[in-house]
């Protein structure tokens, strides 16, 4: 008799307590899986994407995103984004022939202008500069020497514009459907 | 019940949150730069060591010039020489004059040019800090004295206080005045051209 009563007593009681345990698991999992992803989208590694405020000026032009770093230029093209190294030399027409300057400055006679890195985004550029514009993100290390990078495309007459960003962050450009690059 | 009810809520919630952040990203809506010439006149200032500086660049290169005389052709060169010899020390700027003389004999005159730059440099102090990210009273005094109809504000820029350029160009753009700026790597002295022939400073 007593070993029936107590067969129906473990029969009435359903134990919680491991269910409980794997949802706290479950509960544990899901909160840093959250806060994992929080801190890559909003902490140290955090990108920016840049959505252009609408413009209705009549000269409303495209920006076409670089991102300058002191050396090298990333151009956010329609393929995805190029690495291109900027070498700082110069060519010059200068009496029937052409002069090199160097990093430095220091000019050389050549019998001609040889192809430059950022050749591909200047000849992109250059003829829709009454339409699209160049837009760098200045890294930084780059801040000492973006003037004169930026001096290759207003040579051109290309329309420039600039915006710092910190040195590591992601940069994209978030353009309305329907923009070209 | 009220358990199951009370867990599913905060998975749910959980969801939410990591579908938000995962979609969204960080996209900010921002109107983007771009250079525009403009006939206001510039105030300059230097944004550096967490700490906004104002300067008044004619007022400087006044300074500068005003022991040297007025040059002629046959002065330019020791001109010149004296006025790259120049400093000037304020509390927080040292002043340098940089200038150098181009002769010209096209015209079948002989004319000589002095091309006049100004070197402006931020001296920091004991109680800058870069990591100051808000401008401070003195910049919204500024912003409270200037005329936004015929004056622009120019920034020169260095690595350590990129956010408190980026909230004191918010603050400007919402007084209404235009604002341009340029990077300077760290302890690179502002190069102000005063002769023309410079690249001129546009707003963005």
């Amino acid at each position: 008799m007593a070993t029936g009563n107590t067969q129906s007593a473990e029969l009435d009681h359903f134990d919680l307590l491991p269910f409980i345990a794997i949802m706290m698991c479950l509960l544990g999992t899901l909160l840093l899986v959250t806060m994992s992803m929080a801190a890559i989208n909003i902490g140290a590694g955090a990108g920016e994407g840049w959505v252009p405020a609408p413009d209705p000026s009549p000269g409303a032009k495209t920006p076409v995103l670089i991102e300058w770093d002191g050396k090298y230029a990333i151009w956010h093209s329609e393929k995805g984004p190029q690495k291109l190294e900027e070498d700082f030399i110069e060519f010059t027409k200068f009496g029937g022939g052409w002069v090199r300057f160097d990093q430095n400055g220091r000019a050389t006679r050549v019998t001609g202008p040889q192809p430059s890195a950022l050749d591909p985004l200047i000849d992109y550029l250059e003829p829709r500069r009454q339409t699209h514009y160049a837009l760098f993100a200045v890294r930084p290390s780059g801040f000492s020497t973006f003037r004169r990078f930026a001096s290759r495309f207003e040579d051109r007459n290309i329309e420039t514009g600039s915006e710092p960003i910190d040195q590591g962050k992601p940069v994209r450009l978030v353009l309305p459907k329907g923009a070209s690059r | 019940m009220a358990d199951m009810v009370t867990n599913t809520v905060g998975i749910m919630l959980f969801i939410l949150i990591f579908v938000s952040l995962s979609a969204g990203g960080a996209v900010v809506s921002r109107h983007l730069p771009r250079e525009r010439s403009t006939k206001a006149k510039a105030v300059w200032l230097f944004c550096s060591h967490g700490e906004i500086v104002p300067f008044d660049a004619a007022v400087l290169a006044e300074q500068l010039e005003k022991p040297l005389g007025v040059p002629s052709f046959y002065s330019a060169s020791q001109w010149a020489r004296n006025y790259s010899a120049r400093r000037l020390e304020t509390d927080q700027l040292e002043i340098a004059g940089d200038a150098k003389v181009e002769y010209d004999n096209d015209s079948g005159q002989a004319g000589a040019t002095i091309v006049r730059n100004m070197l402006v440099r931020h001296r920091p102090n004991q109680r800058d800090d870069a990591a100051v990210k808000t401008p401070g009273p003195d910049f919204q005094t500024l912003l409270a004295e200037r005329n936004k109809e015929t004056e622009f504000l120019f920034f020169f820029v260095t690595p350590d206080s990129i956010p408190l350029f980026r909230a004191a160009r918010d603050r400007a753009t919402q007084a209404g005045f235009g604002v341009g700026w340029s990077p300077l790597g760290a302890d690179e002295p502002a190069r102000i051209t005063l002769s023309g022939g410079g690249r001129e400073a546009t707003i963005q």
